[in-house]
């Protein structure tokens, strides 16, 4: 950081006359690249933005950034990914009753959600800033569907006894929707690269651990869990050997999740900043060590013996070829080592699953044939409510047809308009982040891709099991989306409340604020 | 603060907002209640659905399960889980409704029974109410339903009652176990059995029972009064800005002038490319 006292540049003579005009006529789009780092592909130059960055005011801002950060935010969002990757927080429960349902997430969640209220409310430089972004709208359009679809079948819902059950899947929704929120106004830009490094080790953690379940049959995630909450106040599920085998005699593998799927959900999600660090990293020594962590994770999804352990990578695969058509061929060498190496961690694992995608054990296997017959059996359910559906949460399994199907569930309890709304949602993401992937800006293009694939990752889950009532999957899914919310907004962007006051503000000039107010923010 | 500019903005347009907050509040209690405007009323639209239960132990004549003297070993248990099935099989025939309808006083054609199933069957099947969907409740809101559960491990039968008022659900449990009873009387008196070789039939204690269901749903109200409120403040406020927007376009336009899809200059930052 330079010695020298700053010095403010000289204001644009459009602000003097008013401040306001350029946050309104602020265009998103044209900011593509400002900053790079030593090691960087600089191959493609970075595109000169408008309004220009405030340097040593971002040099100030990078020093200040998490990890190296007396935030607490940033740190709260920190803590809350650990409990997402690696405690099983939806087997644990309070020893005593309490009013509603409450899990490990819903305990914690509340406190961060409190914290963030009061620094929007307080205000200042470090308070966070609630964006407005193409996936931003796309979360906010499904959950209001969410709502509507209770309110609409209320009545039959209420006469049916399954008002109580649709409250409280709306509860766990808006907490999902909470962290989105939480996560995409908290962090900054010039956090996401270690927040990604961060989510890749808790990622590699978990995978580990699924690694050494799958050798030796314990599962550390919940004995850990077990011994580390005190056992007053919590009650962790302990897992029951008898239950550890599936209908088709599959040894269920689970990490920290409830399902061996879910667990593949989570791990398929992260694998992207793996595979995307090794395309990007110049470095020969970072790149064997996210190698081996993309290993790590391909085995332990292997290890879960569920064919999506194929399907998830493939899914990344498909997304970084159609915005990385060239790099994407310097992974073949890489992907015959991460063979050898899968096979050494997870023995037996990659032929157990592989045996099951042959044509006989697809016909004959109970898991594909409940799947494929659910969807003519939904039918009286979707057509007896086909614009909205039964209500977000209605549908029982335990009472109706068992789905595993996100994509069925979203038809018979959204309609054909929550299902729009959900697969909406996600692709959201991959659209509206095409344009920083395809700018190739280095220290935005590749996160960008990173959370385009962890949504392909995420809608091909959705059709395999029901993947939002598994709160790990939406969770980490909607942190993802989050940071690609973030790569949306510009580096240092104006304080959510002057935005909100330029768009109050007419274009004829009526009803500005009598107080002239600076560019420099409130 | 963002929220604050929010709702200054929704001040100013505050005669919309309240229509908003009465629409919304029509519709959260149209959601809950049935309004009719001649004559002027309220009533709630949730269903009085009250529920009874009462147990019966199926035993032989000298009772195996007081006499520790019997000699009853674990078949003979057995044997008697099984009758206690066959047991309520009977009770949920046609014949034993006729003796369930004298004794509770409702009528027999009103009253639906499910027998027990419990052989090879998934706990989830066996649980009370779950051979039917919760939703053909609507469909069913004046029967008399008698569900009638069997236990698979000792000879009791769960016998749950379902009608439209506390008072009838526990009338048609305790009528369902004196019917029975009565009906097993009558067969062994035409087929001439002495007491000592009939099936004991013992209610254990009488039926109880409670409302299910019946009162207004509060979660319901506020959940929709909330949900309209704020897509009507929402509409509302987009409304009011296209307008401000379409008027203000308009303002500026000179008289006269083509059709432009350029943006309106303010101040003339814009025409003069001072963006």
């Amino acid at each position: 950081m330079s010695a020298a006292p700053y010095k403010a540049p000289p204001r644009p003579p459009s602000l003097d006359r008013d401040p306001l005009l350029p946050i309104i006529e602020w265009d998103a789009d044209a900011f593509v690249a400002v900053e790079s780092y030593p090691g960087d592909d600089l191959r493609v130059p970075a595109v000169q933005t408008s309004p220009p960055v405030d340097e040593p005011h971002a040099e100030n801002r990078r020093l200040d950034d998490w990890p190296h950060t007396t935030r607490i935010l940033p740190w709260m969002v920190a803590g809350f990914m650990v409990v997402l990757w690696l405690i099983p927080f939806n087997t644990i429960s309070m020893t005593f009753s309490t009013p509603v349902d409450l899990k490990f997430d819903r305990i914690i969640l509340p406190f961060v959600f409190l914290l963030w209220l009061l620094a929007v409310t307080v205000g200042g430089r470090a308070a966070p800033r609630v964006r407005v972004t193409p996936i931003h709208v796309g979360v906010y359009v499904f959950t209001a569907l969410a709502f509507v679809s209770v309110v609409v079948n209320g009545p039959y819902l209420d006469h049916a006894l399954l008002f109580s059950g649709t409250v409280k899947k709306l509860s766990l929704l808006t907490s999902y929707v909470l962290l989105f929120v939480i996560v995409a106004s908290s962090l900054r830009r010039t956090e996401l690269k270690a927040f990604m490094t961060f989510t890749l080790w808790l990622a590699v953690i978990c995978g580990a651990g699924t690694l050494y379940e799958y050798h030796f049959h314990v599962n550390l995630f919940y004995n850990w869990t077990g011994k580390i909450l005190p056992k007053s106040l919590f009650e962790v599920q302990q897992l029951n050997p008898a239950d550890s085998l599936d209908a088709i005699g599959r040894y269920e593998v689970r990490g920290p999740a409830q399902l061996g799927l879910e667990d593949v959900a989570m791990l398929g999600m992260a694998f992207p900043i793996a595979l995307v660090r090794v395309l990007h990293e110049p470095r020969w020594r970072m790149r064997i060590v996210y190698i081996l962590a993309a290993c790590v994770m391909l085995a332990a999804t292997a290890a879960t013996f569920r064919k999506t352990a194929f399907l998830i990578p493939a899914a990344t695969l498909v997304t970084i070829a159609i915005f990385r058509r060239k790099e994407i061929l310097k992974l073949a060498p890489i992907a015959l080592v991460a063979l050898v190496a899968v096979h050494a961690l997870a023995p037996g694992a990659l032929g157990g699953v592989s045996v099951q995608f042959s044509s006989s054990r697809l016909a004959s296997a109970n898991t594909v044939d409940h799947r494929t017959a659910a969807y003519d059996a939904i039918r009286p359910d979707v057509f007896g409510h086909l614009i909205l559906g039964e209500g977000y949460g209605a549908y029982d399994e335990t009472q109706q047809y068992l789905l595993d199907d996100e994509v069925l569930h979203r038809l018979i309890e959204m309609g054909a308009l929550g299902l729009i709304a959900y697969v909406g949602m996600i692709v959201t993401v991959i659209v509206a982040l095409r344009k920083v992937i395809r700018s190739r800006a280095p220290d935005r293009a590749p996160m960008a891709l990173m959370c385009a694939c962890a949504a392909a990752g995420f809608l091909v889950v959705s059709f395999l099991f029901d993947a939002m009532s598994f709160p790990h999957v939406p969770y980490i899914f909607l942190v993802f989306a989050g940071f690609g919310a973030i790569l949306l907004t510009p580096p240092d962007e104006p304080t959510s409340s002057l935005m909100a006051s330029a768009r109050t503000v007419p274009r004829g000039g009526r009803g500005l604020p009598r107080r002239r107010r600076t560019h420099s923010g409130v | 603060m963002q929220f604050g500019v929010h709702l200054h903005e929704l001040w100013k347009l505050r005669r919309a907002v309240f229509l908003v907050a009465v629409l919304a509040t029509l519709l959260a209690l149209d959601s809950v209640a049935k309004i009719s405007i001649l004559p002027p009323g309220i009533h709630s639209r949730s269903l009085a659905i009250a529920g009874a239960q009462v147990h019966v132990l199926v035993d032989s004549p000298k009772s195996r399960s007081v006499d520790f003297n019997s000699q009853t070993t674990s078949t003979d248990i057995a044997a008697l889980t099984q009758r206690a099935v066959l047991v309520g099989n009977v009770m949920a025939s046609i014949p034993v409704r006729e003796y369930i309808s004298r004794h509770s006083g409702i009528p027999a054609n009103l009253i639906q029974a499910v027998a027990p199933i419990t052989a090879n069957v998934p706990r989830v099947i066996t649980e009370p109410g779950s051979e039917k969907r919760t939703s053909d409740l609507w469909a069913s809101t004046d029967q008399y339903r008698l569900d009638i559960e069997a236990n698979p491990t000792v000879p009791i039968l769960d016998i749950y009652s379902q009608a439209p008022t506390t008072d009838a659900a526990v009338r048609l449990a305790n009528g369902a176990v004196a019917g029975l009873q009565q009906y097993l009387r009558a067969v062994a008196s035409s087929e001439h059995l002495s007491p000592g070789q009939q099936v004991n039939v013992l209610q254990l204690g009488s039926a109880v029972g409670g409302v299910v269901t019946g009162h207004m749903n509060y979660e319901l109200f506020l959940l929709t009064f909330l949900v309209v409120l704020l897509i009507g403040c929402c509409t509302v406020v987009f409304v009011s800005r296209a307008r401000r927007g379409w008027n203000s376009a308009r303002g500026a336009e000179p008289l006269g002038a083509p059709f432009t899809s350029e943006p309106m200059a303010i101040d003339g930052n814009i025409a003069n490319g001072n963006r």
